[in-house]
């Protein structure tokens, strides 16, 4: 070391470099013996110097010493030493109340830093920042204070999970996920949770909410507290899920009350006026069902203290009759009576005409609705809702639809499909086959896994930093083995979160399984994958409506969704999902770029679709694309948001829905980005720059940021720009 | 022969339909207040039975075929019309302001039909004082057809 003193740096912990200067350590070595009052004899004093300069104390270590290699060395060098064993426990005590301090210091900066920002709560978060909560506040911030922690206390956990199942690969896990190649969703909780979860609402005509919230009331026996308790158990249930809730009974329990109220023909009664003289309004059934739906609609898009201040992200399902028929006909409320599938339609297709109504007063991003139609693969069996979907779309409304030949499955989620293993009902427990989800994701970067296997394999071409074309073929077969030797070791992480679920739950800490909302065997481990599109560039193939780009998009989902099956069991079943990675695909791209991996220059972000979103690709080709093969194999959910910049006509959508079904996409919902006015409040379901009402300029543009409609100031700064380059297909002009 | 320059899907020329449009350059109607002169010069992609064959194929799922222009050569135009007038729907958007005579046959192979040149003053189709139309062209069966103006279905925004 002391030949190469003149050349060294010590990197501070700030970043800073400094030359080193063996003075300054000696002084703290001194001032240490100091304050534990120790004489040092002159050999000892010796002995220090030469440390502080000496060639073997730091020559070991890089060229660019950090303090904490200098400080570690020190400590070693005191307890070496018995005589100094109390100086060296001190110094050690030392270094640790300083850690502590500093821990408290940066997170203290941390919440002056977030206080006196001026961005919104997305971009001040560090960990999964997401688009569903709006302005900072106290509450935001208390949310995000600890995420780092979680996350370091989650992976602990991990490790002693994978231990428990003796998993040969307890200390890859880390390494995985620091390597990029892997990505566990939501870490930033500590405590192990389900994601997401299509619920039953049965036990809550047995208990209320009494059985998730402890308190003693009971089961709803009117409309009004049937609404009052639902509500109040979308967030008790939120607190217990990191993802999304879907209800997909909600309809029928909706109607099972109005038939209470006002008879089993209630909806040939909606004009029917309900108040008498001494009330000051009056009031119909329809307006009175209104008002229901108005409370339920507000109120679940209110923020929740315990998420952060997100909205509790909440799904609801309509079904056509030959859908619902299959999922309920078997099924009998606690009093032994059925939903009736006249009225659930009424209602369910009033209820989507108020919500389409209520966003041209004030853009609510819940419920997400999803409109489950049967197939038989050349067209929608029900026309009747055929043409109630597409009149609603015409109208401007936005919800997604789910296209199946079986009931065999229902999309719970803004993507997620789930296939409904039975759908036998239990007038005991009130199973249904509305239960399903996805307990937890893990998420591939495609692209950096592709690139790791091609540098093993010396097949990237320098110079453009890409894979050697016209050496598909050769790869495939080792590329099949290279992603499978991953997949084994996912399925062992799986395994291990599963693991910790199922024991929580058996030690009681999952009231919904216990009052019967939802069971874990019932959620699938999901495996997503992300940078699908970039790991075909990297192989120089285009990312279009081609065959070759089809075949390998095929030819990847293909291998992990048949390896899933291949290792599914009971209590461990996986399933496939193109992820949104609203957050993701940012990171994704940005780990890859700074670690030299090759990424593409025209985007910022990873892609969550099999097409390219940014590009002039038609709508037709989009609906091909993530259709046939490719939705067959991504079995646990994809979506294709199809980006308009003005409304179809009816006809028009009626030829994109047939067409959707011809080529098997199970997913599509229609964006067109609404615009509500800064200054009016005017809103209207396509774009403006002026407001057509006041003249202000001032507006605020609406869309699916990536599943989910949210205003694009709400937005990632990533995502916003992202979000300029998307192509809306335009209407007005062929050239 | 014909060529084209621009083929894409679009929504908004033809009321109810999914449509490929192909622009045909070589346009001799040159109205003055033409924005797409480049579609003036003799340029483009040839567009013959077999390209059309393609472009039919390649963009599976359009209910409906749109050429615009080509009025230079309507027999080619006709052959075009009654190739793919048996797989989709077929719609022109003719410049000129009525049919020549000897080419009334074309319409047999239609479905829609715009007439009328461009006049910046009067706008175009959406354009409520427009001197365009587009008809909707309705065949019998026994050869005889009846047509209904519809240009007020774009003229909805």
């Amino acid at each position: 070391m002391l030949n190469t003193v003149n050349n060294m740096y010590v990197i501070k912990r700030d970043g800073s470099k400094e030359e080193f200067n063996p003075q300054k350590i000696e002084n703290a070595i001194l001032k240490a013996f100091k304050a534990n009052n120790y004489s040092l004899n002159d050999a000892e004093l010796k002995q220090i110097k030469e440390f502080c300069k000496g060639d073997d104390t730091y020559e070991k270590m890089s060229i660019d010493l950090t303090v904490e290699n200098i400080q570690n060395a020190v400590e070693k060098f005191l307890i070496s030493n018995p005589k100094w064993f109390l100086v060296g426990k001190a110094y050690m005590f030392y270094r640790e109340q300083h850690k502590q301090a500093r821990l408290i210091k940066d997170k203290l900066n941390y919440i002056h830093k977030y206080s006196e920002s001026s961005e919104s709560a997305t971009n001040l978060s560090n960990t999964d920042d997401n688009a569903n909560s709006n302005k900072k506040n106290a509450a935001t911030l208390e949310g995000e204070l600890y995420k780092d922690t979680s996350r370091i206390i989650q992976r602990s956990q991990m490790k002693e999970l994978l231990a428990e199942i003796n998993s040969p690969y307890r200390d890859q896990y880390v390494k995985d996920l620091e390597h990029h190649i892997l990505y566990q969703h939501d870490e930033s909780s500590p405590i192990l949770k389900p994601y997401c979860s299509a619920y039953t609402l049965y036990p809550l005509l047995v208990d209320g909410t009494s059985s998730v919230d402890g308190t003693r009331n009971h089961a709803p026996k009117h409309l009004g507290s049937f609404i009052g308790q639902f509500q109040n158990l979308v967030f008790l249930l939120s607190a217990q899920k990191k993802g999304a809730g879907a209800y997909g009974e909600f309809f029928n329990f909706f109607s099972y009350f109005c038939e209470k109220e006002w008879g089993e023909e209630y909806y040939k009664k909606a004009d029917v006026i309900i108040t008498n003289e001494h009330n000051l309004q009056h009031r119909t059934i329809g307006q009175t069902i209104d008002q229901y739906f108005q409370s339920v609609t507000h109120y679940i898009n209110q923020p929740a203290g315990n998420r952060g201040y997100q909205s509790p992200f909440t799904n609801f399902n309509v079904f056509d009759s030959y859908y619902w028929h299959t999922m309920f006909d078997d099924f009998a409320f606690p009093d032994g009576t059925k939903p009736h599938w006249e009225a659930v339609s009424w209602l369910q297709k009033r209820y989507m005409k108020w919500l389409n109504e209520e966003r041209t007063k004030t853009l609510l991003t819940f419920p997400v609705m999803t409109v489950c139609l049967l197939t038989d693969g050349k067209d929608v069996l029900d026309k009747e809702y055929k043409d109630f979907v597409t009149t609603q779309w015409a109208e401007g409304d936005s919800f997604f639809v789910y296209l199946s030949e079986n009931a065999d499955s229902i999309s719970s989620c803004c993507r997620l499909r789930n296939e409904i293993t039975e759908n036998t009902f239990s007038s005991t427990t009130g199973l249904t086959g509305v239960q399903t989800g996805s307990c937890n994701v893990m998420t591939l970067n495609l692209n950096r896994i592709m690139q790791d296997f091609c540098r093993e394999h010396n097949i990237i071409d320098k110079e453009t930093g890409k894979a050697w074309s016209g050496r598909g073929l050769l790869i495939q077969i080792e590329f099949n083995d290279y992603l499978k030797s991953i997949l084994d070791r996912v399925y062992d992480y799986q395994k291990a979160y599963k693991t910790g679920l199922y024991k929580m739950d058996k030690q009681g800490m999952f009231p919904q399984t216990k009052a019967g909302y939802i069971s874990f065997d019932k959620l699938y481990c999901t495996i997503g994958v992300n940078g699908l599109n970039e790991a075909a560039r990297f192989l120089g193939l285009t990312v279009s409506n081609n065959k070759d780009y089809m075949d390998f998009a095929s030819w990847i989902l293909g291998v992990i969704k048949d390896y899933n099956k291949q290792h599914s069991e009971k209590k461990f079943k996986f399933n496939l999902e193109l992820v949104p990675a609203e957050s993701l695909g940012v990171k994704n791209y940005n780990w890859d770029k700074s670690e030299n991996y090759w990424v593409p220059e025209d985007e910022n972000l990873y892609n969550s679709y099999i097409y390219d979103a940014h590009d002039d690709t038609s709508i037709l080709d989009k609906i091909a694309m993530q259709g046939g093969q490719i939705a067959k194999s991504i079995d646990g959910g994809q979506a294709s948001h199809l980006n308009l910049q003005d409304n179809l006509s009816k006809e028009q959508y009626t030829k994109l829905l047939e067409y959707a079904v011809q080529v098997g996409n199970s997913y599509i919902t229609f964006n067109v980005p609404q615009t509500q006015c800064d200054g009016c409040g005017f809103i209207a379901k396509h774009p403006f720059d002026k407001c057509p009402q006041c003249g202000s300029e001032k507006v605020t543009q609406w869309t699916r940021i990536i599943g989910y409609l949210r205003p694009v100031k709400a937005w990632s700064e990533a995502r916003q720009k992202e979000g300029s380059n998307r192509y809306f297909a335009k209407k007005e002009t062929i050239c | 022969m014909l060529k084209y320059l621009y083929c894409k899907e679009v929504f908004r020329e033809i009321p109810g339909e999914i449509t490929l449009g192909l622009s045909i350059s070589g346009c001799t109607i040159r109205c003055p207040a033409c924005n797409q002169r480049e579609l003036w010069e003799d340029k483009g992609t040839p567009l013959t039975q077999q390209c059309l064959e393609h472009l039919l194929k390649k963009h599976q799922g359009i209910t409906c075929l749109l050429l615009l222009g080509g009025e230079h050569d309507i027999d080619a135009l006709t052959e075009l019309f009654m190739y793919a007038h048996k797989r989709v729907k077929t719609a022109w958007y003719c410049g000129l302001d009525a049919l020549p005579k000897n080419h009334l046959g074309i319409i047999g192979h239609l479905d829609y039909l715009k007439l009328g040149h461009y006049d910046s003053d009067s706008g175009g189709l959406d354009s409520p004082t427009t001197n365009q139309h587009l008809y909707h062209i309705e065949h019998h069966g026994d050869g005889s057809y009846s047509q209904s103006d519809i240009t007020h279905l774009l003229q909805k925004h």
